[in-house]
């Protein structure tokens, strides 16, 4: 390299830098775009996110039908959901619903085929706690009757109210083949071709799951409207959840609880 | 006096050196500060992603694409709904395509700014990598807006995607395309012009096309050695034919074609061009729905099949075999890191110690990308 060469390296480096100095410079009277997390900022980041960010998973249990529609779609199965039927009342009882937060990985799969939006993320972020254990969020206090969709307007303002958030979610997502999302109203006029619950004869690939949510932590009280003759259909907890049993209940899911949402999806054969 | 004992030093660099971009290790043998040769040693981010898919179904994969490279979730979401259409002969709505190549161009701008201002850290300007950050941000924030995430978007799903693209987003996706154009000039004065940064970069780690070739490089490090291929031209997927852009290739202009100031500018110019296309998807698309029917318990056909998508990293292929049931038999899947872990053996014979950083830098590899 001859002395012109190094002079004119030094002369193109110092007038580059200066180039470089001259966009830094120019931050000095731009707007900051640092924000002082979790203090000096205007209002809670929470409150900004916007309205499909998937934070801590959260259950309205009001409106839940208890259709294991989410159960079924975790792909880690962070979701524990036990469930009763009574045969003769035809209701569902939701005896367990546990989320496993320090599981879950916020893919949003649960929220996707829920019915009424029972199921949503939150744009709550911030989950430290001391334990694991405590970040098990048990939603079922006692056992509580499913939400049944119904015809016309909600007559509980609490949970229509509810059902206005869960369907203004349910929005959100894409719906199959259709570009415009179905209105609460049409959704409910097809609750009325609910199919006849499935006949009573269990389903022997069930057997050991039931056993094995006996065996969860779940409450042991009975559920008060259970009838003498109420089937139980049980969704096994995450430990225990076997292929064989995903199967069954992925493949021979029983149509009575599979069409108890005020929503149908997915019921579209494979092309 | 007689001469002092010299030996070959063994040295170790990583797995956590700041410097690699992830946990990778190098095992480097150096002669005082030039290097003999390293040694990549891979495999400490293997979290066994293929075998999973065996366990968890079609459906229940896509947020684990998602974790293959999650600097690009978009492509690897796309390689796997793309797969698993072409397994069982899905048709996505033309919207759902646009949505697809919005979100993936983004994902695209977000990950070369990541890389571009990681070499600047990587050679010692941590300016650089803030104003690059601070632009990422804004992509984060409109890709949150969009499908609720900022890095493992789980937005796409077998047979489109799972969100429109909300009220007012395309007037906010244009307004910063906008905005990011002026800025690519201004990071350009910034950095890439420096002449420190062209010293530093220029005539280090030179790719001939043959080696490129030779040892499977792909995308943006392929093309910084003249190598014209993208996989978005020469076997076009999705809605990519309808629009017009450039494939820039490295010609050389600071020193040698193919050395790392070539793959560095391939990402500046590759950033304008996903401006480009991104202006004409989200002026052109259609209306429509965005997600084709599927059945929830996803069972395609048996057979096997393969599709190859453009990544940020480069050509990533997906490799398919279904036996008929609800899980995949087999999954495997391509990346452009590990085609270009390949190369850094043959290329550190003779190269500085601090230039092994600028080398990966330049060829952009991220490890949980190699090891998947």
């Amino acid at each position: 390299m001859g002395v012109a060469a190094y002079f004119r390296h030094i002369k193109e480096a110092v007038v580059t830098i200066f180039d470089g100095m001259a966009v830094t410079a120019s931050h000095l009277i731009r707007k900051p775009y640092t924000i002082q997390y979790p203090d000096r900022i205007p209002a809670r980041v929470q409150d900004r996110l916007p309205f499909r960010y998937r934070g801590i998973l959260d259950v309205d249990l009001e409106i839940c039908t208890g259709c294991l529609a989410c159960d079924r779609a975790c792909p880690i199965d962070c979701i524990a959901m036990a469930i009763e039927k009574n045969a003769q009342t035809r209701e569902i009882i939701i005896s367990q619903f546990d989320i496993d937060i320090a599981k879950c990985m916020y893919c949003g799969l649960c929220s996707e085929p829920c019915p009424t939006g029972a199921i949503h993320h939150t744009t709550e972020f911030e989950g430290a706690d001391y334990s694991l254990e405590s970040l098990i969020r048990r939603f079922v206090v006692e056992p509580v009757v499913a939400y049944k969709p119904k015809k016309g307007p909600e007559p509980d303002p609490a949970v229509a109210s509810l059902l206005e958030r869960g369907m203004k979610y349910v929005d959100q997502w894409a719906q199959p083949g259709s570009d415009k999302p179905p209105t609460p109203k049409a959704a409910s006029s097809a609750q009325t071709a609910t199919p006849q619950p499935a006949k009573p004869a269990a389903n022997p690939a069930r057997m050991p799951a039931k056993g094995a949510a006996a065996a969860a932590p779940k409450p042991s009280a009975a559920p008060a409207r259970k009838g003498a003759d109420g089937q139980a259909v049980t969704q096994s907890p995450p430990a225990e959840a076997s292929v064989d049993n995903r199967e069954a209940t992925g493949e021979a899911a029983n149509p009575a609880i599979d069409t108890a949402g005020v929503r149908q999806r997915d019921k579209t054969p494979a092309s | 006096m007689s001469t002092l004992r010299t030996e070959e030093m063994t040295l170790n660099m990583g797995p956590q050196h700041p410097s690699t971009h992830g946990v990778l290790r190098f095992v480097i043998k150096a002669d005082g500060e030039v290097m003999r040769e390293a040694i990549p040693d891979v495999g400490y981010l293997h979290r066994s992603i293929e075998k999973i898919a065996e366990k968890v179904g079609y459906h229940g994969f896509m947020p684990y694409t998602d974790r293959v490279d999650y600097v690009c979730a978009m492509f690897t979401n796309q390689g796997w709904a793309m797969a698993c259409e072409k397994l069982a002969g899905i048709e996505v709505p033309r919207r759902g395509e646009y949505c697809r190549v919005i979100a993936a161009e983004f994902n695209r701008l977000a990950s070369h700014l990541l890389t571009v201002g990681l070499m600047g850290m990587d050679i010692g300007a941590m300016t650089p990598f803030l104003h690059a950050l601070r632009e990422r941000e804004m992509i984060n924030d409109l890709i949150e807006e969009l499908c609720g995430a900022r890095l493992t978007f789980n937005y796409m799903r077998i047979g489109g995607v799972a969100w429109d693209l909300p009220p007012g987003w395309r007037e906010k996706a244009l307004a910063y395309l906008d905005h990011l154009d002026p800025i690519l000039d201004e990071f350009n004065a910034l950095f890439s012009y420096n002449k420190i940064c062209i010293q530093r970069l220029a005539n280090v780690a030179v790719i001939s096309a043959e080696d490129a070739i030779n040892y499977n490089l792909v995308g943006p490090n392929l093309r910084a050695s003249g190598v014209k291929w993208d996989v978005r031209k020469d076997i076009p997927y999705s809605v990519y034919p309808e629009f017009d852009f450039e494939i820039p290739i490295g010609r050389g202009e600071w020193g040698t074609t193919g050395d790392a100031m070539d793959r560095y500018m391939m990402r500046i110019r590759e950033m304008v061009q996903s401006s480009r296309i991104l202006r004409q998807a989200l002026t052109q698309i259609p209306d429509g729905p965005v997600l084709a029917k599927v059945v929830r318990n996803f069972k395609p056909p048996a057979g096997e099949c393969q599709v190859r998508v453009e990544s940020a990293r480069g050509d990533q292929g997906w490799y398919v075999v279904s036996d008929g049931s609800s899980y995949p038999w087999r999954v495997h899947v391509r990346t452009g890191s590990f085609a270009a872990m390949g190369i850094i053996q043959k290329l550190s014979r003779g190269l500085m110690i601090a230039d092994l950083v600028v080398l990966i830098a330049s060829l952009d590899v991220i490890a949980p990308e190699i090891d998947r």
